[in-house]
Parts: structure tokens; sequence; C-alpha cells
């Protein structure tokens, strides 16, 4: 049953996944100088693409959330499925980013490109990972938690609202997360509230999707 | 379906929007304004509207976590959020009210380790950080100027018995009173310059200064207190005084009197207090020590007591060296070169690089402040401010740019996207994807992007001065064409930056040991291509080590004979071996008065230069087999020649370059009576444990002028053991080697001696 939700999920999604997925590679493969934690613009593509699949796994139309009500499947595990997509889907962005840099391939390029670099700075491209996978990660879990409270104690917010709000509340969140990758410090204060926020961004919009009330 | 209508347990959901908001309390406006260093400097500072401000912020930003917990409004927070950085802008503007009230800080940079006293109170120890109230709590101004010494310096003659008005005397450091009046706060009254203040102005000040560094007085004219101030948070001075110290040379000859007598051997009392200076004493050590090897040795020997190294010492004990070093750094948040510290590091650059390599490595990974060094000189005499972390990082930063260590090649190449800290690290290696690095950043440099520097042409600058920075003191020989070509595009012109940088490329260069090819083509260069005037390139060229300097420097001394001179006085400030058989030419030209290479007669700029003793000076400073033998048969051959000859060791002795002292014997077989009077100053200052034998021999002379000279001498170097050994103990101070001199008493209008104010009473 689960398959038939994440069909419908994906349908929506992929279409605005695969783009931001190829500028993520795109970037990664032909970036001229060494990747590192706190490259802006490495860390904004994954962080938006999270902010995408968010609001289109959790944007159901009337006719959608009819069908994905009716099924045989407890609140519970209709959220735990859609949320395991989307989290999948961001996972899938940072191992594509680790692939890129592990296999070589970023390296190939680089040397083609004549790039002096390459390949002594392949290992150490790596650190990109923590920041990709955080921003990727904390910016789906922000707007999924967003969506998904507005339809409890909100009535049909409108579209611009919503956006807007996501937009900033992402930035209030992510924007001096950014600062303090950059500048290196509070490494453990950072790990500890990604992982706090993951925590209660999930639950509570797991909270929020038991008690969502259906219009269809 | 209206909020109302489903009542669900909201503090799930409050709970993560208070933690969406958190990061907000991480940036960089709140973690400055909220610190509780910048809360107790306000309360410290009185100043407790802002103090207000800020609490009050606190407590509506909790207000509003919590109104948001309560209720869940995420509009409140968005509203409160906005009226918290509102109150963060009324914030700022309060704080830089409170300074226009009054609220500064001083801070007395220098160099690390001097202690500053105002109306003999002791401030603490530079670099000093004090606030204007924190000051005047301390510090009570005087009503009338105190009685003090002029304290002249080594062997100076008393300059001014009688009464003579302040203005009229020399400024700089032959003006050394021992309070100098200053008042930094009025002074400074904005960010600029500092008011400038004639001397009885300052006098009213009330407020009179002295410093104190490794026991030695430190003085400066009233022009030389400089100081600017920066606007910040706070409007802070960062004052420099320019200080002398007219008791160190004493205190160096005595300390040097006490080396040579024990052999170089230094004892463990000359090693502690060696090892123990704040930097002013090993400087001017160090300085002689490149000079003279013993010297450096001896040195070595006193760093190794004070840091506890020893042959064969295990690993723990070279992390405990280590720890050393860095908190002595960090104690100072400063870094002078040549300073114990650098000698520690130098010496655990030779026994435990890897213990360096992986000390720098944990630091990378902690933030730096911007300031780097871009590399280094190998004969620079620097001084770095920074934070405790960045000075620490500057020691290692050092030992990596001078050693070069393989292992930590890679990760410097990854770490050179961070700009020229680390690409000047990388520029010298001599691997091909270095070469490529520095020949890429250059090429940027060369080629901007038209884009941005159109947008921002200061930034193209700031870029430009940065890489000319990096390509003077990179040092890689497969970069040199490049970086050459690099300075001639880039400092070709005669603007102040362009000399400077220009300068140092070619200095960084001369101070390496070069091969005789890189040599050959770096005199070509200076002669041929270089932008300088005629008389800097020879300045250079008289320095460069190689066979070929003596073929480029004749060669531009046959086409332009008034620089001859100019060859004369640079061999006098650098002597040069190579150039031993150019000085025999000159003299012997000069000797027989015929023209020079066939050209011209030397001549002196200027009647009232000697020029034959000049260049029997840079004869005697250059120590070759050649220029021996001539000097010895000169010696031989007239009393006249011994008179010029002793006359050049004599002034030339307090350099310290160890072959004078090879001048004992021959000195020693003088029978003259004359010429002997004529070296017993010469044998005074060689002050070795040889040459007062031969004075002790002449004492009992049976010429009369012969004895007597030779006994003072004699006493005097006596005098000189007393008292070295008296500093060693501590039981004199080196101001005491001072010679002292009359008070002086403020008349309402000037300094006059004291026994001048009571007859005109």
């Amino acid at each position: 049953m689960s398959i038939e939700i994440i069909k419908v999920d994906a349908r929506r999604v992929l279409p605005y996944y695969i783009p931001f997925l190829l500028f993520t590679v795109g970037y990664v493969l032909f970036r001229k100088t060494p990747l590192a934690a706190g490259d802006s613009i490495l860390n904004l593509i994954p962080c938006l693409q999270g902010m995408v699949t968010a609001w289109w796994v959790f944007q159901d139309s009337g006719e959608t959330e009819a069908f994905v009500f009716s099924r045989p499947l407890s609140r519970k595990r209709l959220f735990l499925t859609r949320w395991g997509f989307g989290i999948f889907l961001q996972i899938l962005t940072v191992f594509a980013v680790f692939v890129t840099i592990t296999s070589g391939l970023r390296s190939e390029i680089q040397e083609l490109m004549d790039s002096p670099f390459h390949p002594i700075v392949k290992w150490y491209e790596l650190s990109v990972m923590g920041s990709v996978a955080l921003f990727s990660i904390l910016g789906f879990e922000v707007v999924m938690f967003l969506k998904l409270r507005w339809r409890i104690v909100s009535d049909s917010p409108s579209i611009w609202k919503e956006i807007l709000g996501a937009g900033f509340f992402s930035a209030v969140c992510l924007l001096p997360l950014g600062e303090l990758i950059e500048k290196r410090i509070h490494d453990y204060l950072i790990v500890t509230y990604t992982l706090l926020l993951l925590l209660s961004a999930t639950l509570a919009s797991l909270h929020c999707y038991r008690h969502l009330e259906i219009q269809a | 379906m209206k909020e109302k209508d489903n009542r669900v347990t909201r503090w799930p959901l409050n709970i993560t929007v208070l933690l969406i908001l958190l990061p907000m309390l991480l940036s960089s406006q709140w973690r400055r304004f909220v610190s509780p260093d910048f809360i107790q400097s306000m309360i410290e500072g009185g100043r407790w509207l802002s103090f207000f401000v800020v609490v009050l912020a606190i407590v509506l930003f909790a207000a509003s976590f919590v109104y948001i917990f309560w209720k869940g409004r995420l509009l409140v927070g968005i509203i409160g959020m906005i009226v918290i950085d509102g109150l963060l802008v009324v914030f700022v503007l309060s704080v830089q009210k409170g300074e226009e009230a009054g609220e500064r800080r001083l801070y007395i940079m220098s160099e690390p380790g001097i202690g500053v006293y105002c109306n003999d109170v002791n401030l603490g120890k530079t670099p000093l950080e004090i606030s204007k109230e924190e000051f005047h709590h301390k510090v009570k101004p005087w009503d009338k100027p105190p009685r003090q010494n002029m304290i002249l310096g080594h062997g100076e003659e008393f300059i001014n018995e009688n009464k003579i008005r302040l203005r009229q005397l020399p400024k700089g450091p032959e003006l050394r009173w021992i309070y100098i009046p200053y008042h930094y706060f009025s002074q400074h009254l904005g960010v600029g310059q500092p008011r400038v203040l004639s001397y009885n102005h300052s006098v009213k000040s009330g407020y009179w200064w002295q410093f104190e560094r490794d026991g030695c007085s430190g003085f400066a004219a009233i022009n030389e207190m400089v100081g600017s101030s920066q606007d910040s948070l706070n409007l802070r001075i960062w004052a420099n005084p320019l200080l002398h110290y007219p008791s160190v040379e004493p205190y160096v000859e005595h300390l040097l009197h006490k080396l040579k007598q024990s052999h170089y051997q230094p004892s463990v009392e000359w090693r502690t207090l060696v090892g123990n200076s704040s930097g002013l004493l090993f400087q001017h050590l160090y300085e002689i020590g490149q000079r003279d090897s013993r010297v450096m040795r001896a040195l070595e020997l006193a760093i190794e007591t004070e840091f506890n190294i020893r042959e064969g010492m295990s690993a723990e004990g070279w992390e405990s060296v280590m720890e050393e070093i860095s908190s002595r750094v960090e104690k100072h948040h400063t870094l002078s070169m040549p300073s114990p510290e650098f000698m520690a590091m130098d010496l655990m650059i030779r026994h435990n690089m890897e213990l360096i390599e992986t000390r720098f490595l944990d630091l990378l990974s902690q933030p730096m402040d911007s300031g780097s060094m871009l590399g280094l000189r190998d004969g620079l005499s620097v001084l770095m401010y920074g934070s405790s972390e960045a000075s620490v990082f500057k020691l290692l930063e050092y030992a990596v740019l001078k050693n070069s260590p393989p292992a930590l090649f890679n990760r410097l190449v990854y770490e050179s996207r961070r700009g020229e800290r680390f690409l000047s690290m990388v520029g010298n290696y001599s691997s091909k994807e270095a070469l490529k690095i520095v020949r890429q950043y250059l090429d940027d440099v060369v080629h901007p992007n038209p884009v941005v520097n159109f947008i921002s042409p200061v930034s193209g600058q700031m870029q430009q001065r940065k890489a000319l920075e990096v390509a003077a003191y990179l040092r890689n020989p497969a970069l040199e064409a490049e970086l050459r070509r690099f300075m001639l595009k880039h400092a070709h012109d005669d603007s102040p930056a362009s000399q400077y940088y220009l300068h140092e490329f070619i200095t960084a260069r001369l101070e390496r040991s070069l091969t005789e090819a890189e040599a050959g083509s770096l005199a070509e260069w200076i002669a041929e291509a270089a932008p300088l005037p005629e008389s800097e390139k020879l300045r250079f060229l008289t320095r460069l080590n190689s066979s070929h300097t003596y073929r480029s420097v004749r060669n531009m001394v046959l086409q332009t004979a008034s620089i001859q001179y100019g060859v004369i006085r640079n061999l006098i400030n650098h002597p040069n071996l190579w150039l031993d058989r150019l000085l025999i030419e000159i003299y012997q030209a000069k000797s027989a008065g015929v023209k020079f290479g066939g050209i011209v007669p030397i001549t002196a700029p200027r009647k009232v230069i000697n020029v034959s003793s000049d260049l029997i000076r840079a004869m005697v400073l250059c120590d070759t087999p050649r220029v021996r033998d001539f000097l010895v048969q000169l010696w031989k051959s007239s009393d006249a020649n011994k008179i010029d000859l002793l006359e050049a060791i004599k002034v030339e002795a307090p350099r310290h370059f160890p072959h004078l002292y090879d001048w004992i014997p021959l000195i020693a077989e003088i029978e003259d009576a004359d010429t002997r009077v004529a070296a017993i100053p010469v044998l005074g200052r060689i002050d070795t444990p040889e040459s007062s034998k031969v004075l002790a021999d002449w004492a009992l002379s049976s010429d009369a002028r012969v004895k007597v000279e030779a006994a003072e001498a004699l006493a005097k170097y006596h005098e000189r053991s007393r008292n070295a050994a008296a500093l060693l103990e501590g039981s004199i101070k080196p101001d005491d080697l001072l010679v002292g001199n009359t008070a002086y008493v403020w008349d309402g209008e000037n300094y006059v001696p004291e026994e001048t104010a009571v007859k005109e009473k």
C-alpha cells in the first residue's frame, strides 16, 4: 500500500527534485576551487531542494487527499511513509554529492579543466558532506513542519503566506547556522541543535498529521 | 476548519517553533551584544542606559519565547523579533552616545613585556588595556611637574648644565627625561590623529608616564608617544610609544663582557637572565649573534635552559616545550621576532618538526583572525598582534613557512582556497601543483575579472597589494622568473607601496643562501631590469654574496664614478667578502692618486667625509685572507697606517665582528709609545681577557703616558667585570650603568637644573 503513496508523491516531487539534484551535482563537478563546508551555494541548492520536496510531498489537492487518506493505512504509517520518502530523497542528494566526489568524477573533470588542486584535495572535499546533509535535511524538516502546522492552526492559509513564512523561518533558522559553519565555531552545538530540531520537527509533524481533519 | 475547532495539544508544535527561532540567538549580533564580557564592561563603565536596553531586550526575547510556547502564535514571534532588533539598534545608538559622553579605552601595545607606569602607579605590562574610568580610578593627576633627572646615554657627555629652553633641545633619543607628560584621553578626542600639544601644554596635563623593559627605562619625546583612535563599538586609542632604551647598550656590553670572560660558555645566571628577557635584551644579543656564531650558540644555550630543552629529549619533553612556548605567546597576545619564543621554535624545527605539524593541523580547524604573515624574510624583525590562539598559530605558521614540511603539502593545497595566507605556504613547495596554483593566482591578479573590477576597483587594488606581498616573500626558485615579471608589471612606478614591495622582494632574496646561478641571475636582474635608481641598485648589489657581485659592482663603479663612495658606505653597513678585491683596488688607486679603472679617482660627496678612514673601515670589516694580508702589510708599512687601522678598529669594535679580536696579537707587538696610546682605547673596546692582558702588560710600561692610560683602561675593564657580576646577581639595574646627572626641576616654564633654580632663588 505504501508503494502507491510513494508513487503519487514521486509523480509530484520528481519534476522539481531532479533539476535541483542536477544543479547540485553539476555544481560539485564544475566548481573550480576546492569544496568546503560553508560553501553557501552548495548549501543553498540542497536546502531549496529539501524545501521544495517537503512542499510537494505534503501538498495534497482535494482529489489526492481523498486518495491518500482512503488507503488502509494508519495516519502514523502514512506520515512515516511520506516523511521517509522525502528524507530518502534528501539523503539521495547527499549520497550523489558523496559519489561525485569519491568516484573521482569531479577530479577527472577538474584535471581536464587544468585545475591544480586535483586530485590532491579529493578526500578533503568530503568535509562538505556534513553541511550539505544539514541544510538538505533541515530545509525539508522546517518546511514540512510549517506546512502541517498551518493545516492544524489555520484555515487554508494563502499560498503566498505559506511561501513567505517557509522562506522566513528557514532563513531565521539556517542563516545563523551557515555563519557558524563557515566560521568553524560551535560544531558540537550545531550537531546537537540539528538532531534536536530533526527529532522535534518530525514528532511535531507526526502529531499534526495524526490530528489533521480531511476536507475532501 | 477553524483553529479553535482543532484543539490538539500544541506544545510539540510550539517547542518546534521555538527551536526554529533559536539560532537567532547564535547570530553574530546577539553574540556580540549579549556576551558576559560586554555586559560587564557596561556595568564597569557605568553605561546604565545601554545596560538597561540590553536587559530589556533579553527579557522581551524571553517573554516572546514564553508567549509563543504558551499560545503558539508565530506572528507574535515575528513581531517580537522585530521589536528586539529595533531595541538593539537603539542600544547601538545609546552605546555611541555613551562614547560621546567620554567612554574610551586605551590600549598600549608596543612590544610585549614593557612595564607601564603613570604618576608612579604601575598599570601593568604591555599589551595593556585600560578604560578611562579604571585609569582615573587608579591614577590621580599631579599638581606640579615632578623633579626628575635627565638620563644620558652610555658614554655620552653631559650636554646641558645651563638653563636651555626645552624647545632648543634636539627632539628624539637625546631628550631623555625620566617622566614623559602626556594625556591620552584628552588628546584623542575622536577618530584619527591625536591633538598635538606643545611640551608646556602637556606638562599641565598632570599625567607623567614611565616605561621599563628588561630593567631598562624606556624614553620617548612627546611627539613619539604616538597613537591612533579607532571607532567601533567603543572608541579605542591604540598607543604605540616609540621608546628608546639608553641603558640597553651598556647592559648588552656588560653581558658580552661576562660571556667573553667565560670563553663563550655562559653561566647559569647568564642563561637565566637572557632566556627570561622579554625580548629587548634578546634582540640586541641576537643581532650580535648573527655576526658572531659563539654569541648565537650562547643564546641557544640560554633558550635551552629557559625552555628546559635537553639532548635526546622524549616526545613528552618536546610537548612540554611546545606548551611553554604557546603559554608565553598566549600571555602576551603578541609575537615579536627575534625573541626567545622564536628561537625555541627554531630549535624545535630542528629536532621535532612532527610535533609542529600535529599542532598546526589541530589549530587549522579553529577560527582565525584575518591578520597573517603572507611569508617572511629571513632577516626580518616583525611584531604581530592578535588573539592568543592566533599568535600561537602565527608561530606555527612561521615554522611551516620556513620548513615547508612534505607531510602538510596536501592539506595546505586544500587550505589555499582560503586565500593568500595558505597560498604563500603552498608556494614554497617545488611540486608542479604548487607552481600551478601560484601561477594561476598571479594570472588572476594580472588579468582581473572585468566585472568585479568595474563593481569594486578598490578590491582589485587590495588584491594586487596582497599579491605583491606574497610574491615578495615566496622562496621558490622555480617561480622566480614569473615573480620577477610580476614585480616588474605591478611595482614599476615610484609609489611608496611599489617601492616598498620591490625592496622587500630583493632583500628577501639577498638574505637567502643562493646558488651561484641564482645569484648571477639576480645580479643581472637588479642591474638591468629592476626599476630602481642607480644608488639603490648599487646598495643591493653590494649585499649580494656571489662571485658575480664583483663584476657587477665594478662595472657600475667604472660607469659612474660618483658612486664609489656609496659602495664604501654600503660595505661598512653590510660587509661583503666577495668585494674584497674591489676595496683593495680602490685603496691602491687612491693611494697612488691615479684614476680607478682608468676613469676618475675616488671623490667624496662632501669634504667633511674622510674617504680614507671609511675605506679602511670597510676593509677592516671584510674578513678574507686577501684583505687580511693586505692590511697586515699596511700595518707593518708605517706607524701612520697603524694609527689609521687602529682608529678603524676602534670605531667598529662595538659591532662585535669576531675577526676584529684577531688584531690583538699585532697590537701587542706595538713598541712605539704614541701608537700604544692610540691602541689603548681599541683594546678597551675589544674588551676580551686577551686585550686586558695586553693592557695589564702595558700598565707596567716605562712610558708614563702608556702606563697611566693602560692602567685607566684596565681599571675600567675590572669595573665592567664587577658591574657585570652585579647585574647578573641583580644587585644593580641596567639604568645604574648610565652616566649620572643632576636633577632638573620645573621653574614654571622650563625644566632647569636644580642647582640653577636654587641659585636664581
